[in-house]
């Protein structure tokens, strides 16, 4: 018992002291080229970030951002499916014809709406 | 064969549903433009006219069965089911209620058919033929009611429908009072329905509480509780049926249109009471002293009735005291016993009488809507096929032989000799001799004699054919109907009793001759003495005289109104405001308010919980999960 | 195969008709009305295909779609019948709503139809996956519906906090159900009730906190005390036909899936019938005492669905896991449905352009001017304070005859307490409309047929469900 109460205080330390140091020479060592854009931080297309709460600010990025996730996810699907279409056979076919159109009516109802035109 | 049916339903829904159409066709269009009244005349006459067919069908269903099994049932639904009280919605005919069926909807079907002409013109025409749907519905309800339950919704939607068309015309204060006065009155009957009913299912209603079943264990009753039962249920027959002491509704239900008068006398409302006695003479045959109270009730009923009947000046009022006249003729009749002769003569009744009122309805049109029998007089010419029609029924009113009144007048007088009841015949005698004096007395001075007032005389006219011709009709079921039950003197085989006798508990009487011609001569008798003293008085025309004594006393029908206000109205309300003023606010108020404060309190502290914040109603969350984790760790140990 | 179809045949057609309304509405071709009426079509014709279902061809009781992930029961079917009518009658009211509102677009109606979707696939879930994906696609929809008004701060603030809340409660769902699959190793309520009555209830610590925290999500859900909060700012920031969507057919949906969760064991339903009882006596409480406080006709109402659910929770304490039929439940969720999306009908067309009229004081005189929309209004109230001969009053009859038959005579006293607490609020709009003077002219509603006519027919519903006997 000792001994694991020993070991696990001993890598807390390791973590407490090991990994900010590492961080903190990095800053000191590494080359840096800075400047007042490169400092600001990336908020996902936002420019301002300190303002009041409530303003407007574009969607489109978060919007595509969302949209591809969805599609990608939905296509990630598709590999376990394909490992398995002989098992699965028509049924499974058929199964993803119905989950592409699907997908597919998705699709023509974004372009319609025009959410993928950056204005 | 089969006794379950589908059709019979139908009966009363056919016009339940024109009710709701033409309901629903008035409320939608009454404040817009409104539908031409052809359309609302037909919807009107489509429903009652369909269920005269399906009871002629249900008549002859019924004939072509064994005699000893003739009836029909249908179970619409389960209604309700409380403990052993298992209500089923479901309709029975016999030949009882066939007989019933038939002449509910035929004199129902015709007078829907002359309400077309006499209440053309009428703003809320649509709304009075939904309600006279809707009252010819809840009539076949009553009717076809497998169970008392059913029979009493009928029952009750016969009485909402004589409180909504009594009042029709509710501009005027009097006549909505009429209407209140009848629903008031037939509620203090229905009280009796009720409580007999609820005793009549604490003694027996374990076993089932349709007619049948009842029928089957009625011989277990305890001759206390049987007596209570009939007692209960006649006080609603008197609500219902217009008999001592609940009578007074029904003279003042005049108020309504005379359509719905004709309807309410003939067809649907009063002959409700006596079919209901009928209905349970398996339970009145046992108690013979019950039939004796209803007979005593009903013969003096009849004669208080043709004493005010003889001195009333409206043509309406003369007709309404002589259906109250009637009506305790035929409680006289079930009350000793003879139910099919009392059923008879509310078949007869309905024909005569509803011919008595359209035509006094068409009289009253063609005098543009005066009911004064002094201010009419000589309408004989202008208007020829009212008077044969109404002459007619005066004649089976007044018990004429051989016009339908008398057949079945005599039927109830000769069972009430055959049976013992001497009083009662010679009581009933002597109304049977003034029925035919009022009755002509009536007819002499509306049609005969000069006309009393000139103007009105030259405008009057014989009523549209839409109106004729169901008096003709119903004039040729008055002269006809009688031949029906003609007794064994005459030659006949009596028929409907015998199409009567499985449904009703009842024994014949066995009469000599003797006592058979005694009891016919007396009433042709009767009937020439009545008549005759009519003719005397007012045969050749006769001024409005000045009633004095006695005449008065009956002219204010010996103050029973101003009687029953002081007794019971005048007191019920002064306690009713002592009440209010007293007792009311200290002692019911009090606790009600300070209920009410403390609950306001209480809301506006819960208000205060509802603070907008999403942190904090998911604090509550979390506050609620905790302690709810805190008991569940309690039962995991 | 073909039962199965059939079975599936009115959640295909909600399905396929809201995505037909979604592409309509890519395409602008169609104005709102006409989608309004497309979705009525939609809702009506999935109507009748359930209802040809559930009194048609005797299907076997229990029968099983998609491997048991769905389970279609005569109580899924007649909570899907009850879900149909009220997206039917929503679509109606909004017909409606939208002539004097305008912030609609087509897409309206699609989500409409999406989120009765979920509410039909969370009837017939009968695994925890399932259960969650249905949720959420419920749920999802309905939070759209919620904020659809963009333009306003009410509509936009009701939305925030019922998806904050809402987010919450549905990590208690998968937070349950990772618990449950650790405690049982399936996700299946047959599964699950197999293992109970295998192996107990309380022995199992990962399943007892898992059904706790699934048992958590559906509270939330139906706005059970004390997760009852957020219900009165949503119910108040959405718009009057959404509002009577959520109370009703969601409510239906989430109640559908609680009872079939619960009693999937006895002794699993036994270990939660404590928390029941004392849930919905505070839930029945709170919900007065919340609603009587109220000055606006639509937290009101809110808080008068807090009190149903109450009810509902006991009917939830009454069944019994041998022979669930669920009919107590169906019938005053049924009896409930009618009364409030008449209510909110009404609103949809006596509320005016914007919803101006929102408390009790801007509906004095009603029945002035409206006759008959005020006396429809007082008979849905009158079946939601429970007065015979309405559909409320039997339906409040069958779920305390059904809790005296459990035993539990203590919660039917409460019930009844409530019942007579909750006349305070309902007869105070009726009192408003019809003892008082009319203060301001309602608008001419001759062009707004549909909502009238909703609420025609469902005064028809109170008091033909109250003729409906069930057995209890």
């Amino acid at each position: 018992m000792a001994t694991e109460l020993v070991l696990s205080a001993i890598a807390l330390i390791g973590i407490a002291v090991i990994v900010p140091l590492i961080m903190s020479l990095a800053k000191f060592l590494g080359p840096s080229a800075g400047g007042e854009i490169k400092n600001d931080p990336y908020e996902s297309g936002i420019k301002r970030m300190i303002g009041f709460a409530d303003q407007k600010f574009s969607v489109k990025f978060y919007l595509l951002a969302i949209l591809f996730l969805l599609f990608d996810i939905e296509a990630v699907f598709m590999y376990p499916w394909a490992v398995s279409i002989r098992e699965l056979g028509w049924f499974g076919f058929t199964e993803m014809v119905v989950f592409m159109v699907l997908l597919l009516t998705g699709l023509i109802y974004i372009l319609k709406k025009g959410v993928l035109n950056w204005r | 064969m089969e006794h379950n049916v589908t059709f019979l339903g139908y009966i009363p829904i056919l016009p339940l549903i024109g009710a709701a159409v033409l309901g629903l066709l008035h409320v939608g269009t009454c404040t817009r433009k409104p539908i031409h009244e052809k359309i609302y005349g037909v919807f009107a006459c489509i429903g009652p006219l369909l269920s005269f067919v399906l009871a002629l069908r249900v008549f002859f269903t019924l004939k072509g069965m064994p005699e000893e099994a003739r009836y029909l049932t249908q179970e619409a639904f389960t209604w309700f089911q409380v403990g052993d009280l298992n209500i089923s919605m479901g309709f029975l005919a016999d030949p009882l209620s066939s007989l019933m069926l038939l002449f509910v909807t035929l004199i129902g079907s015709l007078i829907h058919i002359y309400s077309i002409g006499y209440m053309s013109g009428d703003k809320n025409f649509g709304k009075f033929f939904a309600y006279l749907n809707l009252f010819l519905g809840s009539m076949l309800v009553l009717v076809l009611g497998d169970s008392p339950v059913v029979m009493f919704v009928g029952w009750e939607g016969v009485g909402l429908c004589s409180y909504l068309l009594i009042s029709f015309y509710c501009e005027d204060t009097d006549n909505v009072l009429a209407g209140n006065k009848a629903f008031i009155v037939n509620r203090i009957g229905d009280l009796g329905f009720v409580l007999g009913m609820g005793f009549l299912f604490w003694a027996i209603g374990a076993q089932g509480f349709d007619f049948m079943s009842l029928k089957a264990n009625a011989h277990v009753l305890a001759p206390g509780v049987a007596l209570t039962v009939c007692l209960l249920l006649f006080v609603g027959a008197t609500g219902k049926s217009a008999q001592i002491p609940l009578y007074v509704w029904l003279p003042d239900a005049m108020a309504g249109p005379t359509p719905v008068s004709a309807l309410i006398h003939a067809a649907t409302m009063v002959t409700a009471g006596v079919y209901m006695v009928a209905r349970f003479s398996f339970i009145y045959a046992h108690v013979p002293l019950a039939g004796e109270i209803v007979a005593w009730v009903g013969i003096l009923t009849a004669l208080l009735a043709a004493i005010f009947g003889m001195f009333q000046d409206d043509i309406k009022k003369v007709l309404a005291y002589s259906t109250v006249s009637q009506l305790g003729y035929m409680f006289a009749g079930v009350g000793v016993a003879a139910y099919s002769a009392g059923i008879f003569h509310v078949f007869t009744h309905a024909f005569f009488k509803a011919l008595l009122f359209l035509g006094a309805g068409a009289v009253i049109y063609a005098m543009h809507h005066e009911q004064n029998i002094w201010k009419m007089g000589g309408l004989k010419k202008k208007m020829p096929k009212t008077y044969i029609t109404m002459l007619i029924g005066a004649l089976a009113l007044a018990g004429c032989p051989p016009f339908a009144g008398f057949f079945s007048k005599d039927e109830i007088l000769f069972s009430a000799l055959a049976t013992g009841h001497y009083g009662i015949w010679i009581v009933g005698v002597l109304v049977a001799g003034m029925t035919a004096y009022y009755t002509f007395r009536m007819i002499f001075v509306v049609f005969h004699g000069e006309p009393r007032d000139q103007e009105a005389y030259d405008h009057a006219h014989e009523a549209p054919a839409v109106m004729t011709v169901p008096l003709i009709i119903l004039a040729v079921g008055a002269l006809c109907a009688g031949f029906l039950n003609l007794p064994a003197i005459f030659g006949g085989h009596q028929q409907v009793s015998h199409w009567l006798a499985p449904s009703l508990t009842e024994h014949h009487p066995h009469a000599s001759l003797f006592v058979e011609i005694i009891a016919i001569g007396a009433s042709v008798l009767a009937f020439v003495i009545g008549i005759r003293a009519a003719y005397k008085r007012f045969g050749a025309g006769a001024e409005e005289p000045q009633f004095q004594g006695f005449a008065k006393f009956a002219y204010h029908k010996f103050y029973v109104d101003e009687l029953y206000d002081a007794v019971f109205v005048q007191p019920y309300k002064r306690i009713g405001d002592a009440i209010r003023k007293t007792i009311e606010p200290s002692v019911t108020d009090g606790p009600v308010t300070l209920a009410a404060k403390v609950y306001m309190i209480a809301g506006a502290a819960f208000k205060v919980f509802q603070v907008g914040y999403v942190r904090v109603y998911a604090l509550y969350m979390i506050i609620g999960l905790s302690v709810m984790s805190l008991l569940l760790s309690q039962s995991l140990n | 195969m073909t039962n199965d179809f059939m079975l599936l045949m009115p959640l295909i057609i909600t399905g396929v008709g809201a995505i037909a309304l979604m592409l309509i509405a890519a395409y602008d071709k169609v104005t709102i009305e006409q989608a309004s009426m497309a979705s009525m079509g939609v809702f009506g014709l999935a109507f009748l295909v359930q209802l040809s279902n559930t009194i048609g061809t005797a299907v076997v009781p229990y029968d099983t779609v998609f491997n048991g992930m769905l389970v279609i029961s005569n109580f899924t079917k007649v909570a899907g019948l009850i879900i149909l009518a009220c997206g039917f009658f929503t679509s109606m009211s909004a017909h409606s709503y939208f002539k004097q509102n305008n912030f609609c677009t087509t897409e309206f109606y699609s989500l409409v139809a999406f989120s009765a979707c979920g509410m039909l696939l969370l009837t017939m879930s009968q695994e925890l996956i399932s259960v969650f994906i249905s949720l959420e696609i419920m749920s999802l929809a309905i939070y759209i519906l919620v904020g659809y008004d963009r333009q306003n701060k009410r509509a936009a603030e009701a939305v925030m906090k019922y998806l904050m809340l809402g987010a919450f409660a549905g990590a208690f769902l998968t937070m349950g159900t990772a618990l449950v699959y650790g405690g049982v190793g399936s996700t299946k309520f047959a599964l699950i009730g197999q293992a109970v009555a295998a192996n107990g209830f309380f022995t199992n610590p990962a399943l007892v906190c898992g059904a706790f925290f699934i048992l958590v999500a559906f509270l939330f859900k139906v706005a059970a005390f004390p997760f009852h909060a957020w219900v009165i700012d949503v119910y108040d920031g959405a718009a009057a036909p959404v509002t009577g969507y959520m109370a009703t057919g969601l409510k239906t949906a989430v109640f559908a899936v609680f009872a079939n969760f619960l009693v999937v064991d006895e002794t699993m339903r036994a270990g939660w019938v404590n928390y029941l009882f004392y849930l919905s006596i505070l839930t029945m409480f709170v919900g007065n005492l919340i609603a009587i406080g109220q000055t606006s006709l639509k937290r009101m109402l809110a808080a008068s669905g807090i009190v149903h659910t109450g009810y509902l929770l006991i009917a939830l304490v009454a069944v019994s896991s041998e022979h669930f039929s669920g009919s107590v439940i169906l019938y005053y969720l049924g009896a409930y449905s009618v009364g409030t999306l008449g209510i909110f009908a009404a609103l949809s067309y006596l509320g005016g352009a914007n919803e101006k009229r929102q408390t009790f004081d801007d509906f004095k005189g009603l029945a002035r001017v409206r006759p008959y929309s005020a006396a429809a209004i007082a008979i849905f109230l009158l079946s939601m304070a429970g007065i015979p001969p309405t559909a409320g009053f039997m339906g409040k009859l069958y779920i305390i005859t059904s809790a005296i038959s459990a035993g539990q005579v203590a919660l039917a006293v409460f019930g009844i307490i409530s019942s007579i607490l909750s006349m305070w609020y309902y007869l105070r709009l009726i009192i408003n409309m019809y003892f008082h003077e009319a203060v301001e002219g309602f608008e001419d509603t001759a062009d707004f047929k549909f909502a009238p006519a909703c609420t025609f027919i469902l005064v028809v519903c109170v008091f033909a469900i109250s003729l409906y006997p069930i057995a209890v």
